[in-house]
């Protein structure tokens, strides 16, 4: 089977830098990153179908990808992941694979992506990005619903797009690193659903 | 508060971008590399056993002072503090991204601030300085003493007494509040096992998520799933098992009452935990294994035959079973090591006096 380029180099960056956080890592943490990435990479302006693969929000408000999952077990398959118990680790094979991918041009901007959205652990426990970001317009909408459906598509980025824009004009000096809108965004995610619990 | 009221609020009171605007990009390299670094740190130390205060800094401009002998500390191993009684910790992360232990002597952490990123915690007080400014650290976790050390709760015990008290008890969790019928939180919605399992799931996954995987509704034998399952990352000989039941009167949308659980059902789920625990002990012998059994406790006294709108109850009726402790028998939690004191969380009404 043919290995999608960007769903693989996405698998291997967020697994890098999860398990430089606790050596192990798990497949919904993969897909949870690549979705924040992705968000990021629509925070930059660029159209979400240069990501290269698709999302799918399902009913407990969780992204998944068909293309993530593919590559996840591609992976696997091939040695460059290896299953530890029910959770999974990089080799160094997967490691070379990995510093290889990022020397690439095109994957320069999507690196920026998937950085800012895995330093986000270091603000909040996996539970707690798991909690913001299951709040965010479009994967709030899936939980709503009882089947999985496909997420970001065009007609409803709106309130995805006023957040952002209520990101960018609040956060003065803006330096084009993500890792600033990241962090404020699922606080502020976060906050929001804390806020509509203390109403109660 | 909608997201975008939200955003403000977190733009305007948090320390991330406090850092940038201070130092630059050079801050908020250094604000994350402060925050990763006190994470690992409460991941070895736990906070309550600092009597002190905790200082980690990181210098984004160089001090001037160039006469300083350079430094030839080694990094500290944070593991090593583990099972120390500690006063106060400062520790300097240097260019090799390492924490060296540093004693300020006289020197202040607002001095330190004028050319660093410092993260200081006092107490329930926990704040950055950066140059001449400085923020207290938006706590989004009010049941914890560190937003950094959230994900490491002791224990699952500890977390279940905090779950009853600070979710179940008034119903404040936005998905544990859905398992009523009527306002007043006299009846349950028909089968709510399902919300209260996402409720305490979800708790346990903020607290525990970084070092240990939380799973809902598990199998453990042919029968019946297990709840929730819990598993250190880090311990794969560990298995902590959690059974919930709820007590009370569920009725269907019309208001007729559905099922009425009291002791017997609350025997039933000691029973079948007990039987878990049994059959996970002979499927793998080398896991060390506990049981956890939860009972939500939504009894009322009094109540109509069927729910009606806008329905009431006095505080005696409502608060009648809140002390009233259940008789098991039999009493695994008596009679086994494995097997905890059932949690019993009593979830309050709201009364009409």
């Amino acid at each position: 089977m043919r290995l999608h380029p960007n769903a693989t180099f996405d698998c291997l960056l967020v697994a890098r830098r999860l398990q430089a956080q606790g050596a192990v890592f798990t497949g919904p943490e993969i897909h949870l990153f690549a979705y924040l990435a992705c968000l990021l990479w629509l925070y930059e302006k660029h159209i979400v179908t240069d990501w290269g693969y698709s999302f799918v929000g399902t009913g407990l408000g969780a992204p998944y990808s068909q293309e993530i999952d593919s590559a996840l077990k591609e992976l696997l398959g091939r040695g460059l992941f290896l299953r530890v118990h029910d959770r999974l680790r990089m080799t160094e094979l997967a490691e070379r694979k990995l510093d290889e991918f990022t020397n690439l041009e095109m994957n320069r901007e999507r690196a920026e992506c998937l950085n800012a959205a895995c330093a986000s652990i270091a603000a909040f426990s996996l539970g707690m990005v798991t909690s913001a970001l299951s709040q965010e317009p479009e994967l709030s909408r899936a939980k709503a619903l009882p089947s999985s459906r496909l997420l970001l598509e065009e007609a409803a980025q709106s309130q995805l797009y006023i957040q952002f824009e209520a990101l960018r004009s609040n956060l003065d000096q803006p330096t084009g690193d993500l890792r600033l809108p990241a962090v404020v965004w699922l606080s502020a995610l976060y906050r929001s659903n804390s806020s509509t619990t203390l109403k109660s | 508060m909608n997201i975008v009221d939200s955003i403000k609020v977190v733009c305007r009171d948090s320390h991330f971008p406090m850092a940038q605007q201070v130092f630059g990009l050079a801050g908020l390299d250094a604000i994350f590399r402060v925050m990763e670094t006190v994470q690992e740190l409460y991941r070895h130390v736990d906070l309550e056993r600092i009597s002190g205060d905790v200082l980690v800094f990181k210098v984004v401009t160089p001090p001037t002072n160039l006469g300083v002998a350079p430094d030839v500390s080694r990094p500290v191993d944070f593991a090593s503090l583990a099972n120390q009684n500690i006063d106060s910790l400062c520790f300097e992360i240097e260019a090799d991204g390492r924490p060296h232990a540093r004693s300020l002597g006289s020197t202040t952490r607002e001095e330190i601030a004028k050319t660093a990123i410092v993260y200081h915690c006092a107490g329930w007080l926990e704040e950055f300085l950066a140059g001449d400014r400085r923020k207290a650290v938006m706590r989004l976790d009010t049941s914890t003493r560190s937003q950094f050390s959230v994900p490491t709760f002791g224990t699952v015990r500890e977390a279940l007494l905090h779950f009853a008290r600070d979710n179940v008890r008034e119903s404040t969790c936005y998905i544990f509040r859905n398992i009523w019928h009527d306002q007043n939180r006299l009846f349950l919605k028909a089968g709510p096992e399902s919300l209260i399992r996402d409720s305490l799931t979800q708790f346990l996954r903020n607290r525990l998520g970084a070092e240990h995987d939380v799973l809902p509704e598990q199998n453990v034998n042919e029968k019946n799933p297990v709840d929730i399952r819990v598993q250190p990352r880090l311990q794969n000989n560990r298995l902590m098992i959690i059974e919930i039941k709820w007590l009370g009167n569920s009725v269907a949308t019309d208001g007729h009452v559905t099922a009425r659980h009291r002791d017997s059902k609350a025997q039933e789920g000691a029973d079948q935990l007990a039987a878990y625990l049994d059959g996970q002990r002979q499927s793998a012998p080398s896991h060390v294994i506990q049981g956890y059994y939860v009972i939500i406790d939504a009894r009322r006294r009094n109540l109509p035959a069927a729910a009606t709108a806008g329905a009431t109850i006095a505080r005696a009726d409502g608060f009648h079973y809140e002390a009233q402790v259940i008789a098991f028998a039999p009493a695994p939690h008596t009679t086994r090591q494995d097997f905890d004191e059932p949690y019993r969380m009593f979830a309050s009404p709201v009364c009409s006096d």
